[in-house]
């Protein structure tokens, strides 16, 4: 009597290609941050935003602070000097990602993600991508929106509204960038978003009160780098033809250099991520 | 059996030690470091004497009081019911016959504990610091009671207000960088009578009540040195007060956290 | 008549434009009585009312003759079990009981003695100075039976206590419930293990959808779904001439055979067809080798009543 085991093939399994599973994360991400909290920043910000350029590109009104003159492209940058508009830059960073990976470990979901056929920078792309594109919302749209309505109403030319457009992305992409990094970074250090929100407040003022002290004591504007607003600012002012307290490119290197770091660091930190219990 | 206060005194101790775990202790001890360190950096730079002492004062008050203060209570303050409620740790505290508004006591005086154990080894070390870089110089009459009673009144105070928010609400954190940040930030900045809305004010005013040099001693108010210990400290009893109410009240379930 | 521990009278809970519990009534009796139901029937917002949890929005719960809001001095006689895992991780499991059991106001000499009583009964004495956070979900959930009988309560409520348990973990604490029955608590459990409900208890309590469907003995249950025949499967050699037999009683409603050796049958009436059953075995007309009620058990009890 002979015995032959049965012969088995695995059928190829028809996949969706990896960056349409990275989309799934991404959209799952984006639609749980437009919760109400992060659209009531959102609108304040754009307010802020909407009034101070549409108010500064007013040629009545230009001329009646600047005692005479044309608009320029540095009263778009008007927004870059409002501590309300930064600090709830910096509150919709906490709000919206804090809770970016510490909430996927705090409720284990971060293990269904990762069994997935998916790498961790998969997983990091989609994750920074939702974070990214509601704050992308905040710092794109409004300036975007405002540059075109002052175009629209005659009160600026088609070239400084196109520049202006021009830096308000530019600088935008870049506090996208950088905020996006910083609040992914941590949110992977801890599995309680709670604390991960209180850790992005905590980091850009405590930076911000830091460099304005050690600035005080000194008397050096360079002191100013050591606060990420303040390379930020540095950035956007240089954009609209604004000069700042330090060098742009200096300021630019510094958040990119962060950026980087820390993409790299929270890339380590997620694979370190043990889920227990 | 023992009496109320016995087991108030067990929940203080449960508090306090679940306090030093985590991100609570990372973030708290980063916090508590950062005015030392800079005072410290003031000094390897080369900052000396009176300098020294006046940037104390500046560390005070733009630091301390803005930053390290308001966030350490906040993270600390927070936790304390809003993590029992989210991970439904609430029920075995609850369920004990300790009564709801000792609960209430006993999370705050934890915490409170904690807290300090955070500041005043900071407030302490930055003292230190800055003595030692004084070179002869010595602290004005007031400023290291004024800055110390900042540090304490501040504490009890706010951190009533973020228990009170970590019950009430899930968004609590968001809610109370916004209070930080926002209201007691940006509305000190405003004439008149408005910054009177903020506890800024008034642990301000307490701070120049105690001192009269630069810059703890130099503040425009217009209340004395009662009403400024009073409306914080009438603060805190009255957020504490309305916290017991609300944890009377405090449903928890599973996925349908309160607030 | 015996007075029920626990009394629920059209006990109704909302969560938001969801019920929890819908007009809840029934009456848990002294011993072990079994909650059952379907996942979101609202078992475990049962509980939380009871434990205090949650509020109730309208009707009224009695647990040992109060309202389920009495104060807190009452809750001596209650121990409860969540069903969620989570506990202090920092501490260890004799310092959790240990501190509970001080916050219950009892002397520290008194609170240990207890800690380490309950911590025997579940079988966790050799782990009592580990973390919690190193604790499997199996030792999780014994921690939480323990806590919730350390201080010796009246009435204990186990919203799924089995669950994440090996096999003899659960047969001890099995073992355990019905001790603490026999001395004298009451103890009202949710378990989704429907067979081991029913090793311990007839008493059930049946939810679906926030209201209680039936309650009592389980057989009884049983016995009044007279609108559903009684499905009963018997073992024989001959099947054919078993069949031939069954299907000419007027009260069997269907004959099938799912195997070489059995017929399934249903009958209206299980007392006559188990009469008539044992007079056809005593005559050997036909060869009957065993006989099974397939749906005279909680799981099928249940699954008629929730469908």
């Amino acid at each position: 009597m002979t015995i032959s085991a049965p012969r088995y093939t695995i059928s190829a399994l028809d996949r969706e290609p990896r960056w349409k599973r990275v989309r799934v994360i991404v959209f799952e991400g984006l639609m749980r941050r437009l919760a109400a909290l992060n659209i009531v920043l959102i609108v304040l910000g754009a307010l802020i935003v909407g009034v101070e350029v549409v108010l500064f590109t007013t040629p009545a009104f230009v001329a009646l602070m600047s005692f005479g003159g044309p608009v320029q492209l540095s009263d778009f940058a008007v927004p870059f000097d409002s501590t309300p508009y930064l600090l709830l830059a910096t509150l919709l960073t906490a709000s919206a990602g804090a809770s970016s990976i510490a909430g996927d470990v705090a409720d284990r979901s971060i293990t269904l993600y990762l069994s997935r056929p998916i790498t961790t920078g998969d997983y990091l792309v989609g994750k920074g991508s939702a974070v990214g594109l509601v704050l992308a919302i905040f710092f794109l749209i409004p300036g975007f929106a405002a540059c075109l309505f002052a175009y629209i109403v005659g009160n600026v030319t088609f070239g400084l509204a196109v520049t202006a457009i021009g830096a308000f992305v530019v600088s935008g992409l870049l506090m996208v960038l950088f905020f996006t990094t910083l609040a992914l970074f941590l949110s992977s250090l801890t599995r309680r978003p709670i604390f991960a929100g209180a850790a992005i407040f905590g980091v850009l003022v405590s930076a911000e009160v830091l460099a304005q002290l050690v600035r005080g004591v000194t008397s050096s504007a360079q002191a100013l780098y050591l606060s990420p607003i303040e390379d930020l600012l540095a950035v956007a002012q240089s954009l609209f033809g604004v000069t700042p307290s330090i060098g742009a490119g200096s300021a630019a290197g510094v958040v990119l250099g962060i950026s980087v770091v820390g993409s790299v660091v929270t890339y380590l930190r997620v694979r370190q991520v043990e889920v227990v219990g | 059996m023992t009496s109320q206060a016995r087991r108030l005194a067990v929940l203080v101790a449960m508090t306090y030690r679940g306090t030093f775990v985590g991100g609570r202790l990372w973030i708290s001890t980063l916090l508590a470091a950062l005015p030392p360190v800079i005072l410290g950096a003031f000094l390897a730079y080369g900052v000396t004497g009176a300098a020294l002492i006046s940037g104390f004062g500046n560390v005070v008050l733009l630091l301390v009081l803005s930053v390290q203060l308001p966030l350490t209570t906040l993270i600390l303050g927070v936790g304390l019911f809003r993590t029992e409620i989210e991970e439904d740790t609430l029920p075995f505290l609850t369920l004990r016959t300790i009564a709801r508004p000792s609960i209430v006591v006993g999370k705050y005086l934890g915490g409170w504990a904690a807290a300090l154990t955070f500041l005043l080894p900071s407030f302490a070390v930055s003292v230190g610091v800055t003595a030692a870089g004084a070179q002869g110089a010595s602290f004005p009459s007031g400023d290291l009671l004024s800055a110390l009673t900042l540090v304490l009144l501040g504490s009890v105070v706010y951190l009533a207000i973020y228990l009170l928010m970590g019950l009430v609400t899930r968004s609590a954190v968001i809610l109370g960088l916004v209070y930080a940040f926002l209201w007691e930030f940006v509305l000190r900045l405003f004439p008149g009578h408005i910054p009177q809305i903020t506890v800024y004010y008034y642990l301000r005013t307490v701070a120049a009540e105690l001192t009269a040099a630069d810059p703890l001693g130099s503040y425009s108010t217009s209340v004395g040195l009662g009403a400024a210990l009073a409306v914080p400290l009438g603060i805190a009893v009255a957020a504490l007060v309305l916290a017991s109410v609300v944890v009377g009240y405090v449903e928890t379930a599973p996925g349908r956290a309160d607030g | 008549m015996t007075t029920p521990v626990v009394v629920a009278t059209g006990a109704t809970k909302r969560y938001g434009e969801v019920l929890g519990l819908n007009g809840f009534t029934a009456e848990f009796g002294p011993g072990i009585t079994g909650l059952v139901g379907p996942n979101g029937a609202g078992k475990s917002t049962f509980f939380r009312v009871l434990a205090g949890q949650l509020h109730l929005d309208a009707g009224q719960i009695t647990i040992l003759g109060r309202p389920s809001s009495a104060p807190v001095r009452s809750n001596h006689e209650v121990g409860y079990c969540p069903e969620s895992p989570t506990l202090y991780e920092w501490m260890s499991a004799e310092e959790f009981l240990r501190s509970l059991l001080r916050l219950d106001g009892f002397e520290e000499s008194e609170a240990r003695r207890r800690c380490t009583e309950a911590l025997a009964q579940v079988d966790l004495l050799s782990s009592r100075d580990r973390k919690l956070a190193g604790f499997s979900r199996g030792m999780r959930q014994r921690v939480k039976i323990a806590q919730a009988l350390a201080h010796d309560p009246t009435l204990l409520l186990l919203d799924e206590p089995l669950n994440a348990l090996d096999p003899v973990s659960r047969a001890h604490l099995l073992d355990l419930f019905t001790r603490l029955a026999e001395s004298g608590r009451h103890i009202i459990l949710s378990s989704h293990v429907l067979y081991e409900v029913e090793r311990l208890t007839d008493q059930i309590v049946m939810m679906s959808n926030g209201r209680a469907i039936a309650q009592g003995d389980l057989h009884q249950i049983r016995d009044l779904i007279d609108t559903r025949p009684l499905t009963v499967e018997v073992t024989t050699s001959d099947p054919r001439a078993l069949g031939r037999a069954l299907a000419g009683w007027e009260h069997v409603t269907d004959v099938s055979f799912p195997g070489p050796d059995k017929v399934v049958a249903q009958t209206r009436s299980p007392d006559t067809f188990y009469r008539a059953l044992g007079e056809l075995a005593r005559t050997g007309d036909v060869p009957i080798r065993g006989v099974r009620g397939t749906d005279d058990n909680l799981e099928a009890v249940f699954r008629l009543l929730a469908e």
